[in-house]
């Protein structure tokens, strides 16, 4: 996932967890570079074991995982630059948020006079209400309870943020709220990590993914990068033009064409979704095959644009 | 309207160390406790008791002064003691080793750890307290968080200990400084605080020792569990077992059975810093044969200890820490 030109932040050589005789991650070795990544998987894919050993909480069976170089399990030095996000419902429900946060900046090691200035202005940028600050964590929303978790990871301004579902319970505009900070965090040179099962919110959000599945990373690289690869094999295209028929037999005879779906009866004049195998012959042959056969092109268009395209290809 | 909002500028200031972030940990843990309904009044009670028995040694330095008004009201009413008292004061002028040192030495004995005492009242106290402790952030799952900051799992640990460790303080050790503080400011002569310094140093060590192992127990019991009632039903259930196994061990041919109980054995422990024994071996010294018979030797019978018994109880002791730090190690954990 890195490249040539940045240090990766994370990095996993022949990483293994094993929980009992179930195996969370499977010898899995991978890179993550500085800015936005999106960690993708279907349930039990060991995403939440990957950012547990990332954050500290649990030890690798076998491998190693370093952040900054080093192995965070029970290490200060490391804990230190990352904040973590958890998906638990992780508040104490009798202190005030307030309070609570103003606890956890001291154990940051923040000074006691500085401490409560530093608070606020954490709230403010998870754009918490002042109204609620006071108020015990236990009468808190689920969106509510989810930026003072972010505001908690964000306490001792870490170089590294683990996110395990941070959109989860949140309203659209909250969900905008924190995808500004995120980009903002992420220009500010804080490496972002997000777990997130709105893979459309990932897409917009995430430059970069890594993709587990059955403990495995099956896939890891920028999304452009990925959908590349994808198209290698196939791609998923909509085409309209002045002959679709016809235009389907052409492609089957040059050995192109893996399937159709007519898009004709739904008002899409002369539309059609194509996928079609080898694409890079297809676009060059493409304006040949039209012109020989006499067919108007009116438009063409990729169908594989989407992360959840290439979640779904990935973990088929 | 901006995507990215710039108004924002993170704090960059220097972070304090590991040992301000303990304190932090042990601060919110007392905190935390002295929240608890009812704690307050333990604690209060706790001084009061101090109080009461600091009243108490003032009474019994006005007896070394005969111009006191206890004293004055004491000969007054109690014609025993216009005989006696002229001579205990007396005896006391050429021996206040044993007068003072001795008595203070029995008396905070029996301060630190009787059956009332301010041990009793931290033993409530600390079962207040456990669902507060550790238990708490398991039930939450808050520790979840607390261990992706820059604290170890040993810090944080010890930061709880530290917490217990202030509750003790407030409950019993406190207020045997102060108990001992105010019977030597108001005593007649400034010559009791060093008469009365081994006293000092054997509850310090007592309580000192007391305050480590119950602590240590307390957080493994807050550990083993993340249900508030459960844990406050084990710290009862460990009292009563104790209670139960120290008397079931009495005059049986099972005594091994009390060495199971930290009651008994805290008391051993007790009974070889104090060293009660010693102070009438050093009374049959200067004054042969006076604790012999009587209440003496029923006190003498009472409190002899042999070195075995005391490595027993230390033994025991220890494997009661060593199991806590065992439960702490399993258990203090997010996985």
């Amino acid at each position: 996932m890195s490249t040539a030109s940045t240090t990766p932040v994370i990095q996993a050589a022949e990483l293994s967890r094993w929980y009992g005789i179930v195996m969370g991650l499977n010898n899995i070795s991978f890179d993550i570079g500085p800015g936005l990544t999106g960690l993708v998987g279907p349930n039990g894919a060991g995403k939440s074991t990957l950012i547990k050993i990332i954050t500290g909480q649990l030890r690798p069976s076998d491998g190693e995982l370093t952040v900054f170089g080093m192995q965070p399990w029970n290490n200060p030095d490391v804990l230190r630059e990352i904040g973590f996000c958890p998906e638990d419902d992780a508040l104490p429900d009798r202190l005030r948020a307030r309070t609570w946060l103003r606890g956890l900046a001291m154990l940051s090691g923040i000074a006691p006079s500085a401490a409560p200035d530093h608070v606020d202005a954490i709230l403010d940028r998870v754009k918490l209400e002042r109204v609620h600050w006071g108020k015990p964590l236990g009468q808190f929303s689920k969106g509510m309870r989810q930026r003072v978790k972010l505001a908690q990871a964000l306490l001792h301004h870490p170089r590294l943020l683990v996110l395990d579902e941070p959109m989860n319970g949140l309203d659209p505009m909250g969900r905008q709220d924190i995808q500004r900070i995120l980009k903002q965090l992420a220009v500010e040179g804080t490496t972002v990590l997000i777990s997130s099962h709105i893979l459309h919110e990932l897409e917009a959000l995430c430059p970069e993914i890594l993709i587990l599945n059955w403990g495995r990373v099956i896939a890891s690289g920028s999304q452009l990068a990925l959908q590349r690869r994808l198209q290698g094999t196939e791609a998923n295209l909509h085409i309209r033009c002045s002959d679709p028929l016809r235009f389907t037999r052409v492609l089957f005879e040059a050995d192109l064409l893996l399937g159709f779906d007519s898009t004709d009866a739904g008002g899409d004049e002369g539309g059609l979704d194509l996928r079609v195998k080898d694409p890079r012959r297809f676009s060059e042959t493409l304006v040949d095959l039209l012109t020989d056969n006499d067919i108007a092109l009116h438009e063409l268009r990729s169908r594989d644009r989407s992360l959840q395209d290439i979640f779904e290809k990935m973990t088929e | 309207m901006a995507q990215i909002d710039s108004s924002y500028t993170h704090r960059d200031g220097e972070t304090r160390g590991i040992g301000y972030r303990r304190w932090v940990i042990a601060q919110a843990t007392l905190t935390a406790c002295l929240k608890v309904k009812g704690m307050r009044w333990v604690v209060w009670s706790c001084w009061i008791y101090a109080f009461l028995q600091g009243i108490f040694l003032f009474g019994f330095g006005q007896l070394m002064d005969q111009d006191s008004a206890v004293y004055a009201f004491i000969t007054e009413n109690l014609g025993f003691f216009k005989v006696i008292g002229p001579m205990f004061q007396g005896w006391a002028e050429e021996n206040p080793r044993i007068a003072i040192g001795m008595t203070y030495n029995l008396f905070f004995y029996i301060f630190t750890g009787a059956i009332v005492s301010s041990l009793t009242l931290s033993l409530v106290a600390l079962g207040m307290a456990i669902p507060r402790l550790i238990t708490s952030d398991l039930s939450s799952r808050a520790i979840t968080i607390y261990s992706s900051k820059a604290v170890s799992r040993f810090d944080y640990c010890l930061g709880k200990f530290g917490g217990v460790l202030l509750l003790l303080t407030l409950t019993w050790l406190g207020p045997t400084l102060v108990t001992w503080m105010m019977g030597n400011l108001m005593a007649p002569k400034i010559s009791f605080f060093w008469h009365t310094a081994p006293a000092l140093l054997h509850s310090v060590a007592f309580v000192g020792s007391g305050m480590v192992i119950l602590g240590l127990m307390a957080l493994g019991v807050s550990a083993m569990t993340s249900s508030p009632r459960t844990a406050t039903s084990i710290w009862v259930g460990v009292l009563l077992l104790g209670v139960v196994l120290s008397g079931i061990g009495m005059g049986s041919k099972n005594y091994w059975l009390q060495y199971l109980s930290f009651w008994f054995d805290l008391e051993l422990l007790q009974r070889w810093i104090f060293d009660i024994g010693g102070d009438f071996r050093e009374l049959d010294t200067e004054f042969p044969g006076i604790t012999e018979g009587g209440l003496f030797q029923q006190m003498k019978n009472r409190l002899a200890v042999t070195a075995n018994n005391v490595a027993a109880a230390i033994s025991c002791l220890s494997l009661l820490g060593g199991a806590a730090l065992l439960t702490l190690y399993k258990k203090v954990k997010p996985e």
